[in-house]
């Protein structure tokens, strides 16, 4: 734990050293060694202590029948992946309900749970008899079956991403043991994954993987990242979120090609990315490209446009505007696309003309966040897009970190509450706080709060005091949404007439911090130079020290 | 850009990796300052103590949860059913469920007063009627929830207090690494403390109030170690009897408590050939026995007013249990008993009756070959090996801080306790597997203040923890239970390699086979054997192997003591020969 004191080497050498790992190869493989090693066992195995610890509480749907839940539906995709040909898994059948927790993931999700389906105990995953079945063994087994989910993807991933983005600054490997640490920790995604019951990390783990190769600036990663985000797109739909700060990351570096050397070179470069994406698509949905219908048939079951704009009680502005305005509740998919796109906008305009890798990060976190708020079919737990971009942007800016983390969780509170875990939540929200300030000495930000290029201690001290007042804002407003959240609910006269108003007291919130979010990730965008300019300066080891921020006073 | 750096909080310096060698360095080639001495700055404003604190919250606020629940849970809710519904008189005659009240007065009132809270607070499950059904969900959490705020009252307090006392003590000592600065050695220690895999197993997972006794030594150890206040004793002496009265395993580390108290009250230093001071010694010892009685008698006086003396002896007492409990705990009677089943096995003789010795509670099971052992051959034995410690308890008066190299009498106190704990773990009659605590818990902030301390604590605390893993059974604690485990060792192990304590082969090979023993009870047993055949082996083999790593700190604790009383004859060795 406390070893990034001790293991301090020069910046020269580590930025040498990630040059070679650039050159060499993009993949999993360059894990970092030294001393970093220890400290990143001894955070993965207590994240995979925290995990199994929030595996205990109950999952979604435990033992209530005829429906169950999430982990019911994980199961019977399951026993439908292992008992039916490919082509039967996405259209109705008699073996095949579609109303039983239809299969309505793309078909990564599919071969995951047919790889995972082998290795079940044979009886529950047995056709039609097995539904609803339930048993401590079982369930423990699937909880670990998410736990070594996590390990093969989502640990690799990201200690991939620590050591790619921490590269060039001063303090790299405190930074990297951070990211890892802040990222392997973060809250929401334990909580949805381990009490909940999904596979999401492995979708985020494909995404993450793929922003720490397409980092690298050289065409083989790209190619690879390109490859690794078409998985990430076809295990989870949802990544689509981050589609378009993708593609404009790419297309900003080819016009970066093009500007450099010429129209050929950043055709070819645009020529093998497509080749990628086209080769990884074509090899995933071998099994359906016979016929159109096959292929139409799992669209729909992937794109279920007819479900409405969003599901459940969601913080996106179509849910929480309509409270206040009705007609806003039937909003149309292309106004909801008008909407996002509008909102995206000035990200992806951004990271197109300075394809850098934090304005890229930040992109990803804009876009995500926009197709959250206005996008259409949206999931309360869709919030972790948006999220998993954000806190990778925590050793820049950590204190936007926590407060996301603090706030998705908040969001999908009402959710954790129905299922039993709203001790859980408790325990992650104090868990951030933990994480933040171990590892940032406080949830103070290092991105500049203005542009004045003096670092004198004054402004930065101003500037953790300003922080120290939104950190003591955001807990209250989230303590009062609690307090509000409970006494509603203890009042019948109210309940009687609006049954979910303790739902909407907490998904407003959540809605208006978002928006908040949005503003702030707006206004970091024209920043990110200055921001870049102060920390690529290979020179200014003192820099980073001189906004070491204050100690956060917890509230 | 100097300038700029002092500028910065200290914690901030050390944390960019500059200890405050290389600061003192600095400065003193700048030729501005005097070498600068860090103390310890064991404050919860620091925000890694901060974080350290929320994380052992957080795990704990985790471990609240209503799912699992063992059958100490029943019994402590049929306690507090008891208590609240039963008057005093009849507290320990009454039988409202199979779980009678075994544990001494104070904690029975400890349990009337939660069941108090219970009751305004509206919990439900707290009457007679539910004595000896499970427990319900809303009961669980609030039953966690007061562990957990007792568990901050008592033992997050003592144990901060201790670390704060004992690394500020230590000074200039460069008997660590110098790679260890005060406050990560200080660090280091409260995260082996708060964050003890034991306490987390024990108290929360399986449920128990063993924090409240733990938490009540550690402040007791805190005053007895304290040299500058008079009034510590006293206090010191009453706060013992009271963890005594929650819980009696504490008679175990008594006779070394005792001792120091004596050891401390009598010869302070000066020497003693005045009658003056002679009388003014056995004054303070009056006072003290004064208090330790009236606080005993303050707690028992209901039992006493009702007669109730021999009923709740007898409760508490039950030496009608065996050798073993049902589980063996790792120690010498855990190896003993394995070395008789095998003479059983290798000689064919009454194999049956041997190998069904894993039974009920209270069934003393005679041995198949060897003699069987009886309890008062145990306490013999466990007061025997205590005696080293007992000596150098009565020795402490003598004990001066500023010539013992940074030993200071706190760290004396706290190690001789917790090696008197393992005299009675080791050699005890009916010891549970949970009892280590009280072994492992006083050790754990001294283990980094010297890298024998380290040795000691390493293999006592893996070998001790791995003895409690078989209290958690359930498919789905299996995970957690094992990264309990590993996390704690492998952190050990890096906290070892920063104070450059070496393992030994030997110490190398036990650690690895813990992993390789864990595999074969989790998978390679049931495919062997299958579910129901010889499901007794891999716990025996559990306690075997913990036992071993138990008897070996056992013995470099032994080590240590003498050591220890050779460093102290040392010092007082050349202060006479000046005096005379």
């Amino acid at each position: 734990m406390e070893d990034e004191t001790s293991a301090r080497t020069d910046t020269e050498a580590e930025q040498a050293r990630a040059v070679t790992r650039v050159a060499l190869d993009g993949s999993a493989s360059a894990m970092p060694v030294g001393p970093r090693r220890g400290a990143l066992a001894v955070i993965t195995l207590a994240a995979v202590l925290w995990h199994s610890l929030v595996a205990m509480y109950p999952y979604s749907g435990e033992g209530l029948p005829p429906m169950y839940g999430d982990f019911e539906a994980q199961r019977h995709w399951m026993e439908l992946t292992v008992n039916l040909p490919p082509r039967m898994w996405y259209v109705e059948s008699e073996l095949n309900d579609l109303k039983y927790w239809g299969l309505d993931y793309p078909p990564l999700s599919a071969y995951m749970a047919r790889l995972f389906a082998s290795f079940a105990p044979p009886e529950s995953v047995a056709l039609v008899t097995s539904r609803g079945f339930e048993s401590e063994v079982f369930r423990a087994w699937m909880r670990n079956s998410v736990i070594v989910a996590d390990l093969l993807v989502w640990f690799p991933a990201v200690a991939l991403f620590a050591s790619t983005y921490a590269t060039r600054r001063t303090a790299a490997e405190r930074d990297e043991t951070a990211l890892f640490a802040v990222l392997v920790a973060m809250p929401c995604l334990v909580l949805i994954d381990h009490a909940h019951f999904q596979y999401n990390a492995v979708g985020l783990g494909l995404f993450v993987l793929s922003v720490a190769l397409l980092l690298r600036d050289s065409l083989v990663p790209d190619a690879l990242g390109c490859f690794a985000f078409c998985l990430a797109l076809n295990f989870k739909q949802m990544n689509l979120y981050y589609a378009l700060a993708v593609a404009f990351y790419l297309l900003g570096k080819a016009s970066q090609r093009l500007r450099a050397s010429g129209l050929a070179h950043a055709f070819t470069y645009l020529l093998i990315l497509a080749g990628a994406v086209f080769v990884t698509f074509a090899s995933v949905w071998w099994p359906w490209l016979g016929t159109w219908d096959d292929v139409r048939a799992v669209l729909l079951r992937v794109f279920p446009l007819h479900r409405g704009v969003y599901e459940d009680k969601v913080a996106n502005a179509w849910c929480s505007l309509g409270l206040f305005y009705r007609p806003l509740r039937r909003v149309t998919p292309w106004a909801c696309l008008c909407a996002t796109l509008l909102a995206s906008a000035p990200f992806c305009l951004s990271v197109l003309t300075k394809p850098d890798r934090r304005t890229f990060v930040l992109a990803c976190a804009g876009v995500s966040l926009s197709f959250f708020l206005f996008s259409y079919q949206v999931h309360e737990k869709h919030v972790l897009l948006p999220l998993t971009a954000v806190t990778m942007l925590c050793s820049d800016a950590p204190w936007l970190s926590v407060w996301m983390n603090a706030v998705a969780m908040l969001s999908v509170f009402p959710l954790l509450d129905r299922e039993g875990s709203s001790l859980a939540y408790v325990g992650s929200q104090l868990l951030n706080v933990c994480v933040h300030l171990f590892f940032f000495r406080g949830i103070d930000d290092s991105m500049p709060p203005s542009k004045s290029t003096s670092s004198s201690s004054s402004s930065s001290a101003a500037a953790a005091a300003g922080h120290r007042w939104r950190a003591v804002a955001v807990t209250c407003h989230i303590v009062a949404c609690h307090a509000a959240y409970e006494f509603v609910r203890r009042l019948p006269c109210l309940i009687k007439r609006w049954p979910d108003l303790p739902t909407y007291v907490v998904t407003v919130s959540s809605f208006l911090h978002l928006c908040a979010m949005y503003v702030v990730l707006l206004r970091l965008l024209p920043r990110l130079p200055h921001a870049q300019r102060r920390y690529s300066s290979s020179a200014g080891t003192a820099e980073y020290s001189i906004t070491e921020p204050q100690p956060l006073k917890l509230g | 850009m100097d300038g700029a750096r002092e500028l910065l909080p200290l914690a901030a310096r050390e944390r960019e990796g500059e200890y405050h060698e290389s600061r003192t360095l600095v400065e003193l080639a700048k030729g501005t300052t005097k070498p600068v001495y860090i103390m310890a700055r064991v404050t919860l404003l620091d925000p890694t103590l901060a974080s350290l604190l929320t994380l052992s919250v957080a795990l704990r606020v985790l471990l609240l949860h209503a799912r699992y629940a063992s059958t100490d849970l029943n019994v402590h809710r049929d306690w507090m059913a008891l208590t609240w519904n039963v008057h005093v008189r009849d507290w320990y005659t009454a039988e409202i469920s199979q779980w009678t009240l075994d544990y001494p007065p104070l904690f029975a009132y400890l349990e009337y007063a939660l069941a108090g809270v219970a009751h305004v607070l509206q919990v439900p499950g707290f009457e007679l009627e539910d004595a000896g059904t499970q427990v319900n969900a809303s009961a669980t959490v609030f039953l966690r929830s007061t562990v957990l705020v007792l568990e901050i009252l008592f033992l997050f307090s003592g144990m901060y207090v201790l670390v704060g006392s004992l690394y500020h003590d230590r000074g200039a000592d460069a008997a660590t690494a110098p790679s260890v600065t005060q406050s990560s050695a200080a660090t280091m220690a409260l995260s082996l403390g708060w964050l003890s895999p034991g306490i987390l197993m024990v108290d929360y997972m399986h449920f128990q109030y063993n924090s409240i006794a733990l938490g009540l030594l550690l402040w007791t150890c805190v005053l007895l170690g304290n040299e500058r206040k008079r009034l510590a004793l006293d206090v010191g002496v009453a706060l013992f009897v009271t963890a005594l009265n929650t819980k009696h395993t504490l008679l175990y580390v008594a006779p070394c408590i005792g001792a120091a108290v004596l050891g401390v009250s009598f010869n302070a230093g000066e020497d003693l050939k005045s009658a003056w001071s002679l009388l003014q010694r056995c004054l303070t010892l009056l006072r003290l026995g004064v208090v330790g009685t009236v606080c005993m008698l303050a707690i028992w006086s209901p039992f006493i007013y009702h007669g109730q003396i021999a009923h709740v002896l007898m409760r508490m007492f039950p030496f009608q249990r065996g050798l073993l409990h049902s589980y063996w705990a790792p120690n010498l009677w855990a190896l003993y008993a394995g070395t008789d089943k095998l003479l059983a096995f290798v000689m064919g003789s009454e194999r049956e009756k041997a190998w069904s010795t894993r039974g009920l509670v209270g069934v003393m099971h005679p041995f198949a070959v060897l003699p069987s052992v009886g309890p008062r051959a145990c306490s013999a034995l466990s007061l025997a090996a205590m005696i080293p410690a007992i000596l150098l308890m009565l020795r402490l008066g003598n004990l001066r801080k500023s010539c013992f190299h940074g030993k200071t009498r706190l760290g004396i106190v706290l190690f001789s306790t917790a090696y008197c704990a393992l005299c009675s773990f080791v050699f005890g009659y009916h010891v549970h597997e949970k009892a280590i605590l009280l072994c492992v818990i006083p050790l754990a902030p001294l283990s980094t203040l010297a890298p024998e301390y380290m040795r000691i604590f390493r293999i006592l605390a893996c070998a001790g923890y791995y003895g409690l893993l078989p209290l958690l059974f359930t498919p789905a604690e299996q995970v957690p239970k094992c990264a309990f485990f590993v996390l704690h060792s492998v952190y050990l192990h890096r906290v070892s390699q920063k104070m450059q304590v070496n393992e030994s082969a030997g110490e190398w090979l036990y650690m690895r086979g813990f992993v390789v023993l864990e595999l074969y009870c989790q998978f390679v047993h049931t495919w062997w054997f299958g579910h129901d055949r010889m499901h007794f082996l891999p716990l025996m083999l559990v306690s075997m192997y913990a036992a071993c790593g138990v008897l070996v700190a056992w013995a470099m604790g032994l080590g240590r003591l003498f050591a220890l009383h050779c460093e102290l004859t040392a010092q007082n060795g050349p202060k006479s020969a000046k005096s005379e």
